[in-house]
């Protein structure tokens, strides 16, 4: 009877326990960014609205710098030093996202093919996205 | 630690093992007809809820069975059950005979009134075992459950669906296995699988009306508990088991289990395992991604028994895996995966005093631990290693009941006391703060007899405590400490005459608001939902009413069952409209509104000819915000059932069309579903060679491959139910 308990805690013990993905309580409270090319803004989202596109031609690449913003429109300057930037592109073949830089708040788009498709913007935090952006509308399209 | 864990359960046990006077309760069971052993049946002792199963001579033996009269009940596949009762003298044996009559016309869904009053046993509504066990066996629980009268399923995929009963689920429905919690969190949101895999369940039990606040304050629809028996309650003679496989084709579908229990010495032992596995599911749209799954569960217990009573302990963990859809409006573009572990250990003993008011004393402690994480898709890496959100629930729970002996007019009755523990800490992108809750509980619950007239009370009280670590003004208010003492009770009357019953309930329940309705701030994202709790939210109640009408006879049966559930402060997320900034999800405010809900179920069985049994079922249920007038959300359409079966020997062919009516009538921001026309068929067989019972349900279920959606589906949008499915179940007793 004793081995059967002992065998009964041993299986008990050894499927091991996982525990949190532990994050800090402070998030960056992020209610609107603006998203600029060469120092212009091109496109926002302020609450859940985005307004905007943003342009590329085909075979050629702008650099997009983001700049979030809180809800009384004042820029976060100081992100977190957790917080990485992650922007995807939901047609890569159309435009490509490359040189994300958390560090400048910075990514690189990239026109591949004549088209139009969507970037969402995430800020990761311990390993899960605080916040996402809404889709925003990339252009790529070919020199007149 | 082991030294540690023998001595409590030593001290423990000591005062059972005192001499007292028992009785031995030795017989056969034998074919009323043949005259043959029925190897494998099961004898249990009805107050006592020990058991025994019959060798292959079908001899049994009851050992240390305490003073007094008892009700001895025998049931195996393919016979009636049978129950006498019988005299157990101090250190007497008693001889008995049971002789089973095998089944032509078995009531499906009904007791046969006259059965029942025999046992005078503390009956659950509801308890689904053997043969309807096997032939409604599913992936969940509630997959076996929903064919039943007023039962359907929410959902957000096959995998974490759980039973709605009257359009009430989630905390108002009480999932239970082996009559204590589950431990898990799958009463708090749509994507929360129950951390429990039907595969070896002895028994499912359904129990409404006052003898549900036995187990909780908030039994509005009612208490499930499914009977795994981890921890045996009486001493086998030899070694027992049975080995299941079932397979399906909808989701290449596989699983498999064993259970085994044995003597050894003055202890019994049992251990189960089960394991699941299944592919995404097909419908009859095409498969649909990320809805594979699957679990494993092991179990083992053992127990010592005494001249006056049993002590036991057992240990389990389940793994579970599965995937939430994704790809429609709200939802993350690829779904999302859900892994959740748990541990549970449990101790349990019954000391069965000699005489005095009680018969029994149960005494339970089980402790818990539940980790649960949901996983984002990363474009980036092509993985789901995004954590969304995890949730560690701790768990501890402390009982005694007292069984009270019947004498007079009391038929039985349960006195007791419980003390609840738990502490919810959720990680990931979520502002919910770390809060611990505690609870403690007075009860009783008597059952009374006066000739053709019964009743049932209970009496029930708590004080809940629910601590955030943290006291702080937040953006949905002051998170802070809240405690609540809320009452409930019950009454049912019940008359019974001939073959006719009929009955009335009255049922007040309290629901106290959850460490996720009162502090919680974020996203959800399996849910799809972003969710804003109330730190202000009061106690929900509920005044449930229902009158039964019921006639019962071998030739047919009709019970038809009225209702009416008046919530005070009904608890519930109300879709804002609106839709979060930090993710694009909508918004659901936790809110407590007043709300009524009423309906009826009705089951209709004909016994058409000695082969043939017709059982028609429906059941409705119509809820509205009583301020606003508004429908509340998420509530099952008029559903039926038509079954028509077909019994020779030991084949049963079975035909049924399950029926759902469009719903219409939808809450703010809720689609409408439309109705439903869905057949299956069935054949059971079983058989026993070489001392062994072998049983095989096979199934086709969606026969015409038909395309329609479950309205509580959360998913619904993108998730059609299963297409066409071949199921096939083996289960070898020995």
């Amino acid at each position: 009877m004793r081995s059967l308990l002992l065998l009964a805690l041993l299986a008990f013990a050894a499927t091991g326990c996982k525990d949190h993905n532990d994050h800090g309580d402070d998030h960056a409270e992020v209610f609107a960014f603006d998203l600029l090319v060469n120092n212009v803004v091109v496109a926002s989202q302020t609450g859940t609205t985005v307004t905007g596109s943003i342009g590329v031609g085909v075979g050629s690449s702008a650099v997009v710098t983001v700049r979030l913003k809180d809800d009384t429109g004042s820029e976060i300057t100081e992100w977190e030093d957790e917080v990485t930037l992650e922007v995807v592109s939901a047609d890569a073949a159309t435009v490509s996202v490359t040189e994300i830089s958390t560090a400048q708040r910075s990514f690189r788009l990239t026109g591949a093919a004549e088209g139009s498709t969507t970037i969402t913007l995430m800020l990761m935090h311990g390993g899960h996205a605080d916040f996402e952006s809404r889709p925003i509308v990339v252009s790529s399209t070919r020199p007149l | 630690m082991i030294r540690t864990l023998f001595l409590l359960v030593s001290v423990a046990w000591a005062p059972l093992a005192a001499a007292q006077s028992t009785g031995t309760i030795r017989g056969r069971v034998m074919d009323a007809d043949t005259g043959e052993p029925v190897a494998l049946a099961t004898v249990v002792l009805v107050e006592s809820e020990r058991g025994a199963t019959v060798h292959e001579d079908g001899t049994f033996e009851l050992v240390r069975v305490a003073a007094g009269r008892h009700t001895v009940r025998a049931q195996r596949l393919g016979y009636d059950s049978h129950a006498r009762s019988v005299e157990v003298r101090p250190g007497a044996v008693v001889e008995l005979e049971l002789r089973l009559h095998a089944t032509v016309y078995r009531s499906r869904a009904i007791e046969v009134t006259a059965d029942r009053a025999a046992s005078d046993e503390p009956a659950a509504d509801r308890v689904l075992s053997g043969r309807q066990l096997r032939q409604q066996l599913g992936r969940t629980l509630a997959e076996t459950l929903v064919n039943e009268a007023g039962v359907t399923q929410s959902s957000m995929g096959p995998a974490p669906a759980r039973p709605v009963i009257r359009g009430l689920g989630g905390d108002r429905l009480l999932i239970l296995e082996d009559g204590r919690s589950t431990g898990d969190l799958s009463s708090s949101s749509p994507d929360h699988a129950v951390a429990l895999d039907p595969m070896n369940a002895e028994r499912i039990e359904i129990l409404r009306g006052p003898a549900a606040l036995v187990y909780a304050s908030n039994p509005a629809a009612g208490v499930v508990n499914v009977v795994r028996g981890q921890i045996p309650t009486s001493k086998p003679g030899h070694l027992h088991g049975s080995v299941s496989l079932q397979g399906e084709t909808v989701n290449r579908g596989l699983s498999g289990g064993f259970n085994l229990t044995g003597p050894a010495g003055p202890w019994a032992w049992k251990t189960d395992f089960s394991g699941r596995t299944a592919s995404d599911m097909r419908t009859p749209e095409g498969p649909l991604p990320n809805t594979d799954g699957g679990n494993l569960h092991a179990a083992l217990g053992a127990t010592r028994f005494a001249a006056s009573g049993w002590w036991g302990v057992s240990a389990n963990l389940l793994e579970s895996w599965y995937g939430i859809p994704g790809d429609f409006v709200g939802a993350h573009p690829n779904g999302i995966r859900v892994n959740m572990q748990r541990h549970q250990v449990d101790t349990r003993g019954e000391w069965q005093p000699e005489g005095g008011l009680f018969r029994r004393v149960e005494v339970l402690a089980h402790g818990s631990r539940y980790f649960h994480e949901e996983l984002e898709y990363s474009t980036a890496r092509r993985a789901y290693d995004i954590v969304g959100t995890d949730f560690v629930l701790r768990g501890a729970r402390l009982q005694a009941v007292a069984h009270q002996r019947p004498q007079g007019a009391v038929v039985e009755g349960r006195f007791g006391w419980s003390g609840t523990w738990s502490r919810l800490t959720v990680g990931g992108f979520s502002y919910t703060p770390p809060a611990t809750e505690t609870g403690i509980a007075l009860f009783g619950w008597q059952k009374r007899r006066w000739g053709a007239w019964s009743v049932e009370t209970a009496l029930r009280v708590d004080r809940f405590r629910v601590s955030p670590d943290r006291e702080e003004d937040s953006r949905i208010g002051r998170i802070r400490t809240r405690t609540f003492t809320p009452l409930s009770g019950g009454l049912k009357l019940m008359w019974n005459r001939g073959l006719w019953e009929t009955g009335a309930t009255w049922l007040r329940t309290a629901r106290m608001p959850s460490m996720k309705e009162l502090y919680s701030e974020g996203p959800h994202l399996p849910a799809y939902s972003y969710e804003v709790g109330d730190p202000d939210l009061g106690v929900e109640t509920g005044s449930n009413t229902d009158v039964f009408l019921q006639y019962a006879s071998e030739a047919a049966a009709v019970r038809i069952t009225l209702f009416h559930i008046r919530f005070g402060g009904y608890l519930y997320p109300r879709n804002t409209g609106e839709e979060a900034v930090a993710r694009p999800l909508p918004i659901y405010q936790y809110t407590g509104a007043d709300a009524a809900l009423v309906g009826f179920e009705s089951v209709a069985e004909w016994h058409l000819s000695r082969n043939w049994v017709a059982t028609v079922t429906a059941s409705a249920v119509e809820g509205t915000l009583t301020d606003s007038g508004e429908p509340l959300p998420f509530i099952p359409p008029l559903t039926g059932k038509l079954d028509l079966a077909h019994t020779r020997g030991a084949v049963t062919l079975s035909s049924s069309l399950r029926l759902a009516a469009a719903q219409e009538r939808t809450g703010a921001f809720e689609t409408p579903t439309e109705g439903y026309a869905v057949w299956d068929l069935g054949v059971q067989w079983y058989g026993s060679r070489g001392g062994r019972l072998h049983t095989v349900a096979a199934k086709l279920d969606n026969v015409t491959d038909a395309a329609y959606r479950m309205h509580l589906s959360r998913v619904k949008a993108i998730l059609p139910e299963p297409g066409r499915s071949f199921n096939l179940l083996y289960r070898l007793y020995f």
